[in-house]
């Protein structure tokens, strides 16, 4: 009887299958095909125009073992990741707190100013960086000069490359993570506030001791958000430097767009894809837990 | 308030910083590649507000035609979007069927999939299809990547679930079919939803670059962001001034629509983060 009760339900919301129909269509061409495709041609060789060959694990192989310019990809957006996520998110709480004041004036001005970086075209923006920041002629360099600076090689030393992707991702990204920021920070009951300030705690502790702890969650998400968004950077270093000089600001998404694009490897490039997805699979699972975790908060009838 | 002082002093000597690459390409939209490499970058332009780099960007290099091209993908990605996406939305809110929560779980696990990994075999399938340099390369596969239809049921099925079920009961019981409480009772209610997903996902499209730069090689078809890289890979024969103004003229539309609904903007990456 449990089965046709069952029978009977299905075909009662028969609507509601009919509504989420189109995304789980879209789902299985766009995304659910594509990539067991994908899976299945990282072990296999083919070359623009040549038949497949099965190689087994030979791409994994070559990748993990012998080739050093996949671990220098991996290991520039490690780095890109670790100089630019800290200080960003630490700073764009700092001007969330600093802007959540009751005191502080002209507060619609800023949070407009400092998010307009995050809804500009990266491609623009990279553009302008790169005039900005160039050798000899740039106005960053320029400016330097001026006081007597020597110039830097912003885009053309391999020591650089990468910090300047960096000023570049932290210029575009602070404001959206202040604002997140100053959500959560609303979110904050003031009695807290109220509580430490009776208990004499100064403006410094009480940020260190109570404000911080209590945006555990918001951090949280601000971190797992960058670590993707990082691990998957393309048109920065696209524009800005075409991973150079040398491999010193290649990422993995670029290294498999030259690969797959640019040498028609395709094969080999899956394999760059695939292990991209893994390295990313861990912040991508915890994104996704806090989404269905924020999600449970909507009791649905 | 002497420090309240300071505080302020800094923010502003921020808000130079992020408006700065603003200023500088308006200028250099007005300028020759001299001027954009030297100090005179900062100055207003010598000969006036010349239009001489806007008409060279129309005349030769197709960036009408690339900005049709734009607007043409981003409007029927958003409309495609926001149709599907509050109608899957509304089912998984306000309906109770067999497998909901599975199927659910299924949708929010597709986010965890990066889009770089499925643009080798989507390309394949695109090349099969005939349908390398078209719109529908552009705008189809997109959406299951960035800010695609997962992450917007899952923003409108929030939406949704603040719709009162017993309105939705009063529509049965006057004889309502299950289409018309979704479009006439539940849409109305969303609007505000409409309007958030409405502008992610245009910022999300119109600055998309490298799905359009892989999928697409005719320059007919080129989005702005494609043909403003392109003018950008030539810049030994191409004047910088230009470059300038087609950075300007495509950042424009988002930042305008930014400014006029700020507050529904700013609230929405609030709430798109944390609730």
């Amino acid at each position: 009887m449990k089965r046709r009760g069952l029978w009977h339900r299905i075909l009662l919301n028969k609507h509601a299958y009919f509504f989420i129909a189109p995304f789980f269509l879209i789902f299985a061409i766009f995304g659910l095909y594509p990539i067991t495709y994908s899976f299945i041609l990282s072990f296999f060789n083919w070359n623009a125009n040549q038949p497949w060959t099965f190689v087994a694990l030979a791409n994994y192989r070559n990748l993990l073992v012998r080739d050093t310019v996949f671990w220098t990809s991996l290991w520039n957006v490690i780095y890109i990741y670790l100089i630019n996520v800290p200080p960003m998110i630490f700073v764009s709480v700092v001007i969330a707190v600093v802007l959540n004041s009751p005191y502080q004036k002209f507060k619609d001005f800023f949070r407009i100013t400092y998010l307009i970086p995050y809804v500009t075209s990266v491609l623009s923006i990279a553009i302008v960086f790169f005039v900005v920041f160039d050798d000899s002629r740039g106005l960053v360099n320029l400016l330097l000069g001026q006081i007597g600076l020597s110039p830097v090689h912003w885009l053309t030393s391999k020591k650089m490359s990468k910090i300047s992707i960096d000023i570049l991702v932290t210029w575009k990204w602070l404001g959206y993570n202040m604002i997140i920021a100053l959500a959560g920070l609303q979110s904050i009951d003031t009695q807290v506030y109220d509580a430490s300030r009776i208990d004499g705690a100064g403006t410094l502790r009480t940020f260190f001791r109570i404000t911080l702890p209590l945006l555990r969650p918001v951090i949280g998400f601000q971190v797992i958000m960058a670590t993707i968004g990082t691990l998957t950077m393309f048109t920065e270093p696209y524009i800005l430097t075409d991973g150079g000089p040398g491999y010193s600001s290649l990422t993995l998404v670029l290294y498999l767009y030259r690969t797959a694009f640019k040498f028609f490897k395709l094969g080999y490039g899956a394999g760059i894809a695939f292990l991209t997805f893994i390295v990313i699979l861990i912040p991508a699972s915890i994104q996704v837990r806090l989404y269905a975790e924020r999600d449970r908060s909507y009791t649905v009838t | 308030m002497k420090p309240r002082i300071l505080i302020t002093f800094l923010l502003c000597v921020g808000a130079v910083i992020f408006l700065f690459p603003f200023y500088f390409m308006l200028l250099g939209s007005f300028k020759t590649t001299g001027e954009i490499f030297s100090m005179r970058i900062l100055s207003l332009p010598k000969g006036g507000f010349r239009l001489t780099n806007y008409i060279g960007l129309f005349g030769k290099s197709g960036f009408g035609r690339s900005l049709l091209n734009s607007t043409i993908v981003s409007i029927s990605y958003i409309a495609i979007i926001l149709f599907l996406s509050s109608m899957a939305g509304f089912a998984f809110a306000k309906y109770r069927f067999p497998g909901r929560n599975g199927l659910f779980v299924l949708l929010l696990a597709s986010i965890m999939v990066p889009p770089q990994v499925l643009y080798i075999p989507l390309y394949i399938v695109m090349a099969a299809l005939g349908w390398v340099s078209s719109y529908q390369a552009l705008v189809l596969p997109r959406l299951l990547q960035g800010f695609g239809l997962a992450f917007t049921i899952f923003l409108m099925r929030q939406y949704m679930s603040y719709v009162p079920d017993a309105l939705l009961d009063s529509g049965r019981v006057d004889g309502c079919r299950e289409y018309r409480i979704y479009w006439q009772i539940a849409m109305p209610m969303v609007k505000a939803g409409l309007l958030v997903i409405g502008m992610i996902v245009f910022m999300d499209i119109w600055n998309d670059f490298m799905w359009p730069l892989i999928v697409t090689s005719k320059l007919e078809m080129y989005t702005v962001s494609l043909n403003i890289s392109r003018l950008f890979g030539t810049q030994r024969e191409v004047e910088w001034g230009q470059i300038m103004a087609a950075c300007f003229m495509s950042s424009l539309p988002l930042i305008v629509i930014f400014l006029v609904f700020r507050k529904t903007f700013i609230s929405g990456i609030a709430q798109g983060a944390f609730k």
